[in-house]
């Protein structure tokens, strides 16, 4: 049963093509892996999925409802919820204060307990944002999301800029919400991580998807590897 | 554990109470002033009226409105219009003219819809522009240039045997507690907490399920109608007003400098600006000349040595001092370390 299906989803700037006709589906219940090369259109997907940026053609369906994509904040009242690819929090507000603006939307917000303490914010609770150490800003930024209860939660990018040990933590997180019933749509640059995470994968290459398929099935592929894998081994021997 | 949400219960405890006893302290020195003392009180208080309600805005919301003034001036007319023409009691006009003018603030956000930091600022000037001119224009309601005369006052009760013009100075006071209570419950509500989000960033706070139009709409209210209270205020103790009180020039722009020199988003540090800014260069007046020259040099020397206001001095000092005395050992802390 599938959680969110893209139908022909099609975004344009001016005269850049984002999307050029978009289908996927993600069943209920997985972690969903998306990798493309720069530019691809993974984080213009997220947005018209979340609702910030309107596409220019095609719809998606949420569960059972046609009609998507919805304005951003009934995304949200329906259990679509994002992170951002440059870490977002309120910078200038205590991690408290953070915590308290998403209990705001949150159906409950008695679960925000459990999650400061999942994330490690609790000793860093009455600290100003803007002053955490990297790491614990991304993940606040993914509580942030969490707090909010969603049934689909989109990660940009969240193991971006982190040390190892920092990515098995966050891992380890998002692992710990998907076995409480979130499907995840994570996309990553971080091949290893997100073959790792994922139990299926899509491939975007120039707004089009190349390839859907476990991540063994990904690994093998050729043009896969030509576009993307090829290109980020050539990357590293620079 | 401790729940990560709970910070706001004890703290507007303290606050209401300390806000209390304030007032308290405030009526008994003010029984002791002269009547010209009296009047300076009773113009501070209604400027921190109208200060801590542009806080909510400003401060919490990151909405510089520069039609404050005037919506300061529409509760004013409307409680002269209400009391002098049609014969309502004081008490009868004051929350109409609070509500009335919150009403209109709600419409300055919605024609705001959509524009943010400096279009924003002159849109509202723009609109304080006009509601100034609607107040000379229509001189049929308002009496124009030439001003409204003969508001009455405020009905005294027989119980409080006080001058008027203590009365009034009484008034002012109580009113700023009410407006500091409740704009202390508003900050800490959902809605303060969206208000903050909105102030922060736009689109994380969307991102969350903010509903930002509603924050920003409520804030607005929420902000005018305190000022619609100061106004109605302010007429009846005044008995005469006109125009000129309700300037962007004037009452906008020093609305500003209460704010930020007070220091913005705190509440009480905007209460020490419009003390500072408004009832010391009266009580210091040698000649009016140098009361604004005492203002402009104020101006300079916080915004120079106290960027972000007042209170943030007050509040280092503060902080330092409770440092130094005692080095309160969290109690959270240490049951956590006593439990394995
Ligand atoms: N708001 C926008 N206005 C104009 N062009 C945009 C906008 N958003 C995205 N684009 C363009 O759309 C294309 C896809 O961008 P997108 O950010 O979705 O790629 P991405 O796959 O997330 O890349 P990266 O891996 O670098 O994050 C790029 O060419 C980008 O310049
Ligand atoms: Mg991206």
């Amino acid at each position: 049963m599938s959680l969110l299906r893209i139908n022909g989803v099609e975004a344009r700037f001016g005269g850049v093509v984002a999307l050029a006709g978009v289908t996927l589906d993600i069943p209920e219940g997985v972690i969903f892996g998306l990798i493309g090369p720069n530019g691809a259109g993974k984080t213009t997907l997220i947005n018209v999925v979340s609702g910030l940026v309107k596409p220019t053609a095609g719809s998606i369906t949420f569960g059972a409802e046609a009609g998507g994509p919805w304005p951003i904040a009934s995304a949200v009242s329906r259990g679509i919820v994002r992170t951002f690819q440059q870490t977002r929090a309120f910078l200038g507000l205590t991690v408290r204060e953070n915590l308290r603006i998403a209990a705001v939307s949150s159906p409950d917000p008695a679960c925000i307990e459990e999650l400061v303490d999942a994330c490690g914010l609790a000793p860093v609770l009455d600290r100003v944002a803007g002053d955490l150490p990297y790491a614990t800003l991304r993940h606040l930024g993914i509580a942030l999301a969490l707090a909010l209860k969603p049934r689909l939660l989109l990660l940009d990018e969240p193991a971006v800029g982190l040390a190892e040990e920092e990515v098995e933590r966050l891992g380890a997180l998002v692992r710990r919400w998907h076995a409480g019933g979130i499907t995840v749509l994570l996309v990553e640059h971080n091949v290893r991580f997100l073959m790792e995470m994922s139990d299926r994968v899509a491939v975007l290459d120039r707004g089009a998807v190349l390839f859907v398929g476990t991540p063994a099935e990904c690994q093998d592929r050729q043009e896969v590897i030509d576009v993307y894998l090829g290109r980020r081994q050539a990357d590293a021997a620079d | 554990m401790m729940d990560p949400l709970a910070s706001s219960r004890h703290g507007f405890i303290r606050t209401v109470a300390a806000a209390s006893a304030m007032l308290v302290a405030a009526c008994a020195v003010s029984l002791q002033l002269n009547d010209y003392y009296l009047y300076v009180v009773t113009i501070g208080a209604i400027f921190a009226v109208l200060a801590v309600s542009f806080d909510v805005l400003l401060g919490y919301t990151g909405y510089l409105s520069l039609a404050h003034g005037a919506l300061y001036g529409l509760g004013a007319y409307i409680c002269a219009v209400l009391t002098a023409r049609h014969g309502l009691p004081f008490w009868a006009a004051l929350p109409v003219a609070g509500l009335a003018t919150g009403a209109a603030g709600a419409l300055v956000a919605l024609l705001s819809f959509r524009t943010r930091g400096l279009y924003f600022a002159v849109l509202t000037l723009g609109i304080g522009l006009v509601g100034h001119q609607l107040f000379l224009v229509f001189d049929q309601v308002t009496g124009g240039v030439g001003g409204f005369v003969g508001i009455p006052g405020p009905e005294q009760p027989a119980w409080l045997p006080v001058s008027p013009v203590a009365y009034a100075a009484l008034l002012a006071l109580a009113l700023l507690w009410v407006t500091f209570v409740a704009a202390s419950l508003f900050v800490r509500s959902k809605l303060g907490a969206a208000c903050l989000a909105v102030r922060e960033d736009i689109t994380l706070a969307r991102a969350l399920g903010i509903r930002v139009a509603a924050a920003r709409l409520s804030a607005f209210a929420f902000s005018a109608t305190f000022a619609g209270l100061a106004g109605a205020l302010f007429a009846a103790i005044s008995s005469f007003i006109a125009p000129e009180s309700f300037t962007v020039l004037g009452t906008g722009f020093q609305l500003v400098a209460l704010v930020v020199v007070g220091g913005m988003g705190t509440l009480w540090g905007p209460v020490v600006g419009a003390i500072l800014l408004t009832a010391l260069p009266e009580a210091l007046r040698v000649a009016s000349t140098y009361s604004l020259l005492a203002y402009g040099v104020l101006l300079l020397v916080c915004v120079i040595f106290a960027p972000k206001g007042i209170a943030s001095l007050i509040s280092a000092a503060v902080r330092r001092f409770r440092g130094k005395s005692k080095p309160a050992p969290d109690p959270a802390r240490l049951r956590r370390e006593a439990t394995p």
